[in-house]
């Protein structure tokens, strides 16, 4: 009953500093980029708790604990190079166009608003898929901590971030991000930390876990390859499961429209640099302790079914009433901060790109945040009934929603920047066609149970799908002058930016960044390397 | 071991090689240059 009631009280305060902070939305410029004021502080919360989902706490932590710990962070060092040259190569350029929109971007780019309309599209279509696997995911932990019925849980989940969402718009969800991104990192540090503890310290558990019966070989780095809990049927296979789903998250961090969006709300270039880096560093250090403490769950209980809730159910049995309060905490913020931000994304392209590429209704200023709020909530009541009805399956749909905008929007988006040659047409069809082949494909995988050769992934053919098109959408005309002009309008660095105290300050962060790697370096050297070398000599 | 060992340097040495190349960029590209 106290994790309910701890879960049910964060619920509240986010409700309340949404409502709080909505009434200072003014115009659609608040409601959609919270004014361009926000500070590294926020945009660095926001780029992070949008990241991290029930997707994380749950399926990442839950594949983990399944076997693949140390594969997972294989994974990780090659997803979170995405912010760093994300921020580089595409973002700072986003933040400079002053569009409301990843959306507007593109057909401001390609001087088209079908390509707007097309890319809103995909963004209500994509991040709807993602919005209905985390809702799921949260409801999920509900059901189980109240023992009430999906339904029951689902009203209270979508209530919970549909309200304050929809009135307060971006700064809410920027304001409450924040909150959510300090209460699951605190959660996920101690819980894992007390779990490991528990287990005994760092060296014990680790050497236990090098040696269990039950998952053998999940401490190695390509994780469980033999038995029944095998996860890939060979360690080449799952290296190369971990570098190619790294490359399409670290495209997933550069571009997608929950990452990249976060930057039009920066006051200046150099906080959506620090911020880019604050989330490399964070979510470096946070997944050291998930993986490894998702393992070492392990050692409690190795068949928590589904595995998805190997962290809630060790928050109930293994940690104590106060710490598992807040692991449960800190699992719901993580999911509520997604969903608030994909919901937002929904509401404001299916407003701003979709709906103003049809109709004038978004045109008249008057009542353009009142039909911003109206489209958010239709939405939401949307996903609701689609949520309720589609099966539960957090870790698919959300990486399967995931890759979709890794492949049709990350090849459009970074040679737009570095490119006057592609169309128009060459855009709209690369988007589209990413798009369609790789929810064909990967829909077919997830949810058809059909396997592809590992060279022939559905996210390696979905980005050749997205380039083809834009070679041969290319094919008979000529790039847009007043794309080309928009684009060279982009390259130029602010001159507000060029401050050498603010450059210096900036260059403090990516020097803090460094310090973090080391630090990651060194810590897995001493509580991985060393007990699980030792255990293994010992056992040879 | 030494795939252990590897993945230990990996795990902070890409993300430490590629924070270090943008801090170089940024350092160059917002001294006053016009970037390309």
């Amino acid at each position: 009953m106290i994790f309910a009631a701890g879960v049910l009280v964060s619920f509240l305060v986010y409700l309340v500093v949404g409502v709080l902070v909505g009434r200072r939305v003014k115009d659609q410029e608040d409601y959609y980029v919270a004014g361009r004021q926000a500070p590294t502080l926020l945009v660095s919360g926001t780029l992070v708790a949008s990241y991290l989902s029930t997707v994380a706490f749950l399926g990442e932590l839950g594949f983990a604990y399944a076997g693949a710990a140390v594969l997972f962070l294989i994974f990780i060092a090659v997803n979170v190079i995405g912010y760093p040259l994300g921020v580089l190569a595409f973002g700072r350029y986003l933040r400079r166009s002053r569009v409301l929109t990843v959306p507007e971007f593109f057909g401001k780019r390609f001087d088209s608003k079908a390509l707007q309309t097309v890319a809103g599209v995909t963004v209500v279509i994509g991040i709807g898929a993602y919005l209905i696997a985390v809702t799921q995911g949260l409801t999920l932990v509900i059901t189980d901590l109240l023992g009430i019925n999906f339904g029951i849980a689902l009203l209270i989940v979508w209530f919970s971030y549909t309200a304050f969402t929809f009135y307060s718009g971006s700064p809410g969800v920027l304001v409450n991000d924040t909150i959510m991104f300090f209460v699951f990192m605190v959660a996920g540090i101690v819980g894992m930390s007390w779990i490991v503890g528990e287990a005994g310290g760092p060296a014990a558990a680790v050497s236990k876990l090098a040696s269990l019966e039950e998952k053998p070989g999940i401490l190695t780095w390509h994780g469980v390859v033999t038995g029944p809990n095998a996860q890939f049927g060979s360690p080449a296979e799952a290296l190369v499961w971990a570098l190619t789903l790294g490359v399409v998250w670290a495209t997933i961090v550069a571009v997608s429209p929950w990452q990249s969006s976060r930057y039009l709300m920066a006051r200046s270039e150099h906080v959506a640099l620090r911020s880019a880096f604050v989330a490399t560093g964070a979510v470096l250090f946070l997944y050291i302790f998930l993986t490894l403490g998702g393992a070492t769950i392990n050692l409690f209980n190795s068949s928590v079914e589904p595995t998805e809730l190997a962290f809630v159910w060790a928050a109930q049995n293994v940690m104590p009433v106060w710490v598992g309060v807040l692991a449960i905490t800190g699992v719901v913020a993580a999911g509520l901060s997604s969903a608030a931000a994909f919901l937002s994304l929904i509401g404001f392209s299916a407003a701003h790109d979709i709906a103003a590429g049809f109709s004038a209704v978004a045109r008249n200023q008057r009542t353009a945040l009142r039909f911003s709020r109206t489209v958010m909530l239709i939405l939401g009541v949307v996903a609701l009934g689609l949520t309720y009805l589609a099966p539960p399956a957090v870790l698919a749909i959300g990486y399967f929603a995931a890759t979709l905008f890794a492949t049709s929007w990350g090849p459009v988006a970074i040679l737009g920047i570095f490119s006057e040659r592609i169309t128009t047409r060459g855009a709209i069809v690369g988007m589209i066609t990413g798009f369609v082949a790789v929810f064909v494909l990967q829909g077919l995988v997830n949810f058809a149970g059909v396997t592809f050769p590992v060279w022939a992934d559905p996210v390696i053919l979905g980005f050749c799908a997205t380039l083809l098109g834009i070679f041969v959408g290319n094919i008979g005309q000529q790039p847009s002058a007043r794309g080309i002009e928009f684009r060279r309008s982009l390259l130029s660095v602010p001159e507000e930016d060029k401050r050498p105290d603010s450059v210096r300050t900036t260059l403090r962060f990516a020097f803090a960044t460094a310090a973090v790697c080391v630090a990651a370096i060194v810590m897995l050297f001493l509580v991985y390397f060393l007990p699980f070398s030792q255990t293994v000599a010992a056992g040879a | 071991m030494a795939s252990a060992l590897i993945f230990v340097i990996f795990y902070g040495l890409l993300p430490l090689l590629v924070t270090i190349a943008t801090y170089a960029i940024i350092k160059k590209s917002y001294s006053g240059d016009k970037e390309q």
